[in-house]
């Protein structure tokens, strides 16, 4: 191509003429927003927005934070995100069939949990008619990722609702700073057959794009399953793409579009802790718009997700949901300093989520959420930062459409029903000397109750009707910490120790209700409270080619239901289904062109839930022994663009059993990888 | 031929000159601390950074730094899209250097006042280790690597000499 060729060519890709008038690329290089690899360059240390939504190094942060680098996801050998995430101390990881797996930060781990936040870049991409994230569905390829952060304990006041156990952002490649090709092909046991391929490239200095594909297709386990879920299994599939587009204009302006589309169906764990098969269909739709000026940061984002899934079960008797979702989110919020010990920020938000009634379909419900929120960093100290933050959510309700025979609500009863919840996040930050940080962090957080328990369940049965009702109360949790980050140099080596206590009430169950009145037979109702009370204890570092860790993270939980209450009516039961004691190791070695990690888990006994039949709502605990999982991966690099990697998950025992669900096998895989 | 007389002054001032404090041994991690905050600098374009390093010629302490900061940049110093290149520029000769960016050594003291008067005039900004040259004005941004990476900026210095940052940088450093 000539460079005249060129020229038009990249001129062509530009935006329109108005844009091109603001272009940055006839100015001097201005300010950069967030860009990740060069801070962390240079301050030699993770940064994050993800706790205060200000720009923080990892280290200085107000809450009990991990980051796990793209060098760890890397070396973990997994092939999705809950295959990460196990390996970290705190995160609690149900695996529930080959590609469903349940995550919660610091126990009440449940089918299909929705009280974990999980975000990609600050769009959330949890199933938010219920709050539940199904990983398979999330466009992100591993190597997209530069760092997932996550935060540990409750996070409203920056996050809004259900971020009350914890918050999973997941950062990245920016194709403005970041240069990422990368393709790989995957094959192993299950009959998995995985791909992926990422591609940055840059228009001029002042725009980039990134194109992520991925996908793949694997069997699921064949360990033996109950009579009532034969069927379920019809494979897993998975399919996604992602385009992210980011440009780069005068005064300051930055602007990104992002479009992503995913498939995805695969057996999974319902609710019911039966299991259905499930496929998923989403799309989302993002802008990003900021602006430096007089008076700080400005940012905007907005974004749509379209969400729509399946739950079908083989149980002739049982229902099938069909959930078809739509979430709309607008937020604006201004960063700034005054003087240089005081960081503010302000912050607005919209969000508007809506569902179709299913499995009796002609009813739509919604909510509208208006929020503000504030946050102050102050710098009492050198060594000593107080940092506040506050959150109101004013929530209205919405239903319109059918209202079936002997129903004894009206849409009248949800329509202008609203509530108010403050949520705050309170930490100081001591580091009274080079090696050492203290921590000291309260928080309040609110689980609203989701669109399907609040009337978008919706059935008829000959006794009544099962449905969700307007008057559920939002589940509020209470979080206390302290940390204590404790740097031992001349071992190269770093103690961490967590403890926390949580409190929770106004719990919510799917199940359990009942309003004669209302000719509601079951509903989802509040239920009581939960209290957990744990700590998280760890030791690890590098020396010379090596890098260890070791952690142990006991927990107890206490559940304090109202009676009548318990696990064969509302399928809730925090107490008896967590594992007291946990403990995770790694050791990995890298020299040259090899690289070998492994990871051990131990989980001590614990219960978990299992259901009647897929129509018929209920629950028993089924004891789960003790158990050991060890996950490895080795890998040569062939040539300084190719890699090739066997890796595996569950290595010392298969099939093991880890839940109610069937046992979980053995997984092994060779990848290869081209780095261009 | 002129690097190999200074570097004999250096060493003979070294031996014949009593040092009241330590000099503390740079090292390329430092250096590239340095240079990647300079790339926070909203004015810095990509390519060729002239660097003046500042030094007293008559003060053993700031010759040495300035000989140990030519010799680890070298040729030039690439730290992403810019290449960082060196020139030795005693501090009488400031006004007059060809140079988009001063670079303070230690042990200049009071003089370098002298500099900030230049830095100001001209809009070049200066970068320094000796972070009490920031806190007097003297300097405008200041780089420690120990015990832990710190950037500090004198604000006043940074308005006078025209130097204005990212504003995510500006948050995550230390302002006086």
């Amino acid at each position: 191509m000539t460079k005249k060729a060129r020229h038009y060519c990249r001129s062509a890709l530009r935006l329109s003429a108005f844009m091109a008038t603001l272009y940055a690329s006839t100015s001097p290089l201005y300010a950069q927003p967030m860009d990740y690899g060069a801070l962390e360059s240079l301050f030699g240390e993770a940064v994050t927005t993800s706790v205060t939504g200000s720009p923080q190094r990892a280290g200085d942060v107000p809450a009990s934070m991990i980051i796990i680098t793209a060098e760890d996801i890397r070396r973990s050998g997994a092939r999705d995100i809950p295959g990460v995430l196990r390996h970290v101390p705190g995160v609690d990881v149900l695996q529930w069939t080959n590609d469903q797996a349940d995550v919660a930060v610091r126990g009440h781990n449940q089918a299909q949990s929705p009280r974990l936040l999980v975000l990609v870049d600050g769009r959330q991409v949890y199933a938010d008619h219920y709050g539940y994230t199904p990983w398979s569905a999330v466009p992100v390829e591993l190597p997209d990722i530069r760092q997932i952060e996550i935060v540990m304990g409750t996070n409203s006041a920056l996050f809004g609702f259900n971020a009350v156990d914890g918050v999973i952002n997941i950062v990245t490649y920016d194709p403005l700073y970041d240069d990422v090709n990368t393709a790989s092909i995957r094959g192993g046991t299950q009959g998995l057959v995985q791909g992926s391929a990422i591609t940055t490239f840059k228009i001029d200095d002042d725009a980039g794009l990134r194109i992520s594909l991925g996908g793949h297709r694997a069997d699921d386990f064949s360990s033996p399953q109950r009579a009532g879920d034969l069927g379920t299994r019809r494979g897993d599939d998975r399919k996604a793409i992602d385009v992210l587009g980011h440009a780069r204009f005068k005064h300051g302006i930055d602007v990104s579009l992002e479009l992503s589309h995913s498939e995805a169906s695969e057996p999974e764990i319902s609710p019911l802790y039966t299991t259905f098969y499930t496929p998923y269909r989403t799309n989302s739709l993002k802008l990003f718009l900021s602006a430096e000026t007089d008076a700080g940061i400005l940012q905007l984002t907005a974004y749509r997700n379209w969400f729509k899934a399946v739950q079908a079960a083989p149980d002739p008797l049982a229902l099938v949901y069909k959930m078809d979702n739509e979430v709309s989110v607008v937020q604006l919020q201004d960063i700034f300093k005054i003087g240089n010990d005081h960081i503010f920020r302000i912050s607005g938000e919209y969000r508007h989520n809506a569902l179709k009634s299913t499995p009796l379909a002609g009813a739509d419900v919604s909510y509208g959420v208006l929020a503000g929120g504030a946050m102050w960093a102050w710098t009492i100290q050198p060594d000593l930062t107080l940092t506040n933050s506050i959150r109101v959510d004013y929530l209205t309700l919405g239903r319109s459409g059918l209202i079936p025979p002997g129903f004894g609500l009206s849409n009248s009863d949800w329509n202008g029903r609203s509530l108010t919840e403050v949520s705050f996040n309170s930490g100081i930050v001591w580091k009274p000397d080079s090696a050492d940080a203290l921590r000291l962090t309260v928080a309040r957080g609110v689980q609203v109750p989701n669109l399907l328990n609040l009337g978008g369940l919706l059935f008829a049965l000959p006794v009544g009707y099962v449905s969700g009702v307007p008057y559920l109360k939002p589940t509020i949790v209470m979080n206390y910490g302290l940390d204590w980050d404790h740097a031992l140099p001349a071992f190269d080596t770093r103690l961490k120790v967590r403890l926390f206590y949580q409190a929770s009430r106004d719990l919510l169950a799917n199940f359990g209700g009942i309003a004669p009145a209302l000719n509601i037979f079951a509903a989802p109702t509040n239920i009581g409270r939960s209290a957990a009370m744990g700590a998280e204890i760890s030791l690890g570092g590098t020396t010379g080619d090596w890098r260890w860790g070791i952690s142990y993270t006991p927990e107890v939980i206490a559940d304090h239901f109202a009676p009548g209450f318990n696990v064969t009516n509302a399928l809730v039961d925090y107490e008896h289904t967590n594992p007291v004691h946990v403990v995770n190791a790694n050791l990995g070695w890298a020299r040259d062109l090899w690289e070998i990690d492994g990871y051990l888990r131990y989980e001590s006994q614990f219960d978990s839930i299992q259901g009647v039949s897929s129509s018929t709502p209920g629950g028993t605990l089924v004891r789960i022994p003790d158990y050991v999982s060890m996950d490895a991966r080795m890998a040569y690099r062939m040539t300084d663009h190719l890699t090739l990697a066997v890796s595996g998950q569950n290595l010392l025992q298969s099939p093991q059993r880890q839940t109610s669900a069937p046992e979980v096998e053995r997984r092994v895989y060779l990848t290869v990888t081209a780095n261009l | 031929m002129r690097r190999c007389a200074f570097r004999l002054v250096v060493a003979i001032l070294a031996l014949l000159l009593p040092i009241g404090t330590a000099l503390a041994g740079l090292s390329r991690t430092d250096l590239l601390v340095a240079a990647r905050a300079i790339g926070f600098i909203e004015a810095m374009r990509a390519g060729p950074v002239r660097v003046g390093i500042v030094y007293l010629p008559d003060n053993a302490e700031s010759a040495q730094q300035a000989h140990e900061i030519a010799s680890l940049m070298d040729t030039g110093l690439r730290v992403g899209d810019r290449i960082f290149k060196p020139t030795l520029v005693s501090l009488p000769q400031a006004n007059n250097a060809n140079v988009d960016l001063f670079f303070l050594t230690q042990g200049v003291g009071v003089q370098a006042a002298q500099l900030a008067r230049i830095s100001h005039v001209r809009k070049i900004t200066c970068v320094t280790f000796d972070i009490s040259q920031v806190r007097n004005g003297a300097c405008t941004m200041g780089v420690r690597t120990q015990p832990r990476i710190e950037v500090i900026v004198n604000r006043s210095a940074a308005q006078a000499s025209g130097t204005g940052f990212a504003a995510v940088f500006r948050i995550m450093i230390t302002e006086i």
